[in-house]
């Protein structure tokens, strides 16, 4: 082979996201139904696209049972309408699944098994409450390889709190609520809709259509953020306001080599410049990001100063901070999540990877004097996963 | 008005498919009136169309039309 190929994020698309639990909009639609609504909506948008060209279907669930079972890339792709010659198959990297579909199909790509790959995530977070029915290694505990707490997200939150003291519940709260304002304002701008493909709802008055992610707060003040009681110790900072909620939906992208989607009249909305992992003590999986971040810029030759645009996985916020803080990027810092993030849209686990890409995307369009931007997320049991990106309609630093 | 009485009795044991109603935000703002139809058995019953069924539907569509009508007078959305 002459040179590795480019390797281009088409398009990307997803469901509304619903609150998860009985009040949820999905309560009564399958979690498998999510991810196949979406991944219709992406072929309906991309008719240009032969259907039995597509190489393989990679798609992650953290809890791949029940509605979520069945090898879910395989059988989403049958209930999509893809040929039956189309492959698929399920990924597990937890809140990074579908992050993780996107470095795979990629990879794939870039060593020239693959063309064309769709890369997504699903998480009904109301039929699959986080870890239901796993049974850890008692290693863990009795040879203290990692607290029995690590895997409660929300203590390895709090533990940011405790080992970062200028990390304040305030600072918290605040990032909180502008990240609520911020989606409303991009809501009232149209700048979401276009993304989300409608998916029909039962209730006990009859079908409905879920069009808009049903967990916003826009009306969140410092005053009801302050009011609200920890959620997972006494005392604590961590509370429902700052978190991200538990969250239902999913995700879907088209991920293909640059000459493929130019030979099929395809768009381009961001060429994958590098991407990297990485772990981290489990107990603070929320910093993990950080060293996935360090790495993948390494890979890039880039810094942090290259990077334009930040779309930051708000798994809670005392995490996004400490990224923040550990790259001396201001807390208000208008580069980072322009369209607020998780804790006003919410974060449906293996899910959100993709999330985070068709927003950047659509951001690229809007801003053609950024050249690169990032893709980053925290996940449970201490990880970190970062993928940079480069803006097509890149036009040179504009002169401000 | 018709009196339909005879036809309705006609199928005590009809299995009715409802027509429920659910309003959905459309991106202009307005308002579209989503009318479905429901029997509420599982995939291996489908819907019918029974007497009953089609009386509740043409009843939706009166009421429907007359809230249309209402709203293009008040011109709200």
């Amino acid at each position: 082979m002459a040179q590795t190929p480019d390797v281009v994020f088409v398009d990307g698309v997803r469901t509304p996201f619903g609150r998860a639990g009985e009040k949820g909009q999905y309560w009564r639609t399958r979690g498998d139904d999510l991810i196949v609504k979406a991944m219709i909506g992406l072929l309906e948008r991309n008719p240009n696209l032969p259907k039995d060209r597509v190489d393989d279907v990679a798609i992650a669930a953290t809890s791949q049972t029940g509605d979520q079972g069945p090898t879910i890339g395989r059988s989403a792709g049958i209930l999509a309408g893809l040929p039956l010659s189309v492959p698929g198959y399920a990924l597990d990297r937890m809140c990074a699944g579908a992050m993780t579909t996107v470095t795979t199909i990629a990879g794939a790509i870039a060593f020239g098994a693959y063309d064309i790959g769709i890369a997504g995530g699903v998480e009904h977070m109301g039929h699959h409450p986080m870890g239901q029915g796993i049974d850890p290694n008692p290693r863990f505990v009795a040879e203290n390889l990692v607290a029995a707490d690590a895997l409660n997200m929300g203590n390895t939150a709090e533990r940011l709190h405790d080992r970062f003291p200028q990390l304040t519940k305030e600072r918290a709260d605040h990032y909180a609520m502008r990240s609520q304002q911020k989606l409303e304002v991009a809501y009232q701008a149209g700048r979401i809709q276009p993304d989300l493909i409608p998916v029909a709802i039962q209730s006990d008055e009859g079908w409905g259509l879920a069009t808009e992610d049903q967990g916003r707060r826009p009306e969140t003040t410092m005053e009801t953020l302050a009011g609200l009681k920890p959620s997972f110790r006494p005392h604590g900072r961590v509370t429902a306001g700052n978190s991200s909620p538990l969250t239902d939906g999913a995700t879907v992208s088209l991920i293909a080599s640059a000459d493929t989607a130019r030979e099929l009249n395809l768009g381009v909305k961001m060429r994958m410049v590098s991407f990297a992992f990485a772990g981290v003590e489990p107990e603070v999986m929320g910093i993990g990001p950080i060293p996935s971040t360090e790495k993948a810029l390494r890979k890039a030759g880039l810094t942090i100063g290259d990077i334009g645009l930040f779309e930051l996985n708000e798994a809670f916020a005392v995490q996004v901070l400490s990224f923040l803080d550990h790259f001396g990027i201001d807390d208000d810092d208008p580069r980072v999540n322009l369209w607020g993030g998780a804790i006003a849209i919410g974060h449906p686990l293996a899910s959100s990877g993709v999330r985070l890409m068709i927003q950047l995307a659509r951001q690229f369009e809007e801003h053609p004097e950024v050249r690169y931007g990032l893709t980053a997320m925290c996940v449970g049991l201490g990880q970190g996963g970062s993928v940079i990106w480069e803006n097509p309609h890149y036009r040179g630093r504009s002169k401000r | 008005m018709t009196d339909f009485s005879k036809l309705l009795a006609l199928d005590p044991d009809e299995v009715v498919t409802h027509s429920f109603v659910r309003d959905i935000r459309l991106p202009s703002g307005k308002t579209l009136a989503l009318i479905t139809l429901d029997n509420g058995k599982d995939y291996t019953r489908p819907n019918t169309l029974g007497p009953n069924t089609l009386h509740e539907l043409s009843g939706v569509l009166d009421r429907l039309a007359a809230r249309g009508r209402r709203r293009r007078s008040t011109a709200s959305p």
